[in-house]
């Protein structure tokens, strides 16, 4: 778990990327819960062996976009469409789920491209028993 | 009195049952152990890494107003994965 972590970039260390009741856990908050042993760890531990995020992409997308957008508040994005968005503004369609939204869309998309290829590092570190 | 383990194992059962309003009140029927857990839940949410933690309804928390919630009994259901956390660690410090 620890090797796997290691070796994601350290933005990504910091987002959501599993999902477990009722909150979502970020790899170096499932590291440090199966480092310490809790049941939570444990059951953190076996959706990363199964490869598995907890819930379905959509909603850890929009969990992943939202704490971008909050890390970024008071920073604007643009687009190649030549809108510029506001974070909180952004933020708000994430919220209100306006997925029709072509910069929405793409963003979403980037985002779980990204937590897929995140949780798949993971199968390196256990087939070679690392 | 229940022994610790035992109330433990029923809060952590309503827990998993979704039952977070009867697993609270059990955790509450005895003080000693309801301070336990507080003290460290609160412990565990002041060296959480990332200082956030983000739920299904698009809400996210802060550690620090998580924990400062928990002061005062303000209980939130994302707390009851910290709850469950804590649990299985208290089970373990205490041998049960």
């Amino acid at each position: 778990m620890r090797r796997w972590v290691n070796s994601l970039p350290p933005a990504e260390r910091n987002l959501p990327l599993l999902h477990v009741g009722n909150a979502f856990y970020t790899p170096l908050q499932a590291l440090a819960e199966v480092e310490r042993g809790s049941p939570i760890g444990e059951e953190l531990q076996r959706l990363v062996e199964r490869g598995e995020f907890g819930t379905d992409l959509t909603k850890l997308a929009k969990a992943r976009l939202q704490m971008i957008l909050e890390q970024a508040k008071g920073y604007k994005i643009a687009s190649l469409s030549g809108k510029v968005y506001d974070t909180a503004e952004l933020a708000k369609k994430v919220q209100a789920e306006e997925w029709d939204d072509p910069t929405l869309k793409e963003l979403l998309a980037a985002e779980i491209r990204i937590a897929q290829h995140d949780l798949k590092l993971a199968e390196k570190f256990k087939s070679s028993g690392e | 009195m229940q022994s610790w383990g035992r109330l433990l194992n029923e809060v952590e059962v309503l827990i998993r049952a979704g039952r977070y309003r009867d697993a609270l009140n059990k955790l509450r029927s005895d003080p000693n152990l309801y301070n336990y857990v507080v003290a460290s839940m609160i412990q565990a949410l002041q060296s959480y890494p990332g200082g956030q933690i983000a739920d299904l309804n698009g809400n996210i928390w802060s550690t620090t107003q998580l924990a400062n919630d928990l002061r005062v009994g303000r209980w939130r259901p994302v707390h009851f994965n910290f709850l469950l956390a804590e649990i299985g660690i208290i089970r373990r410090q205490l041998g049960v």
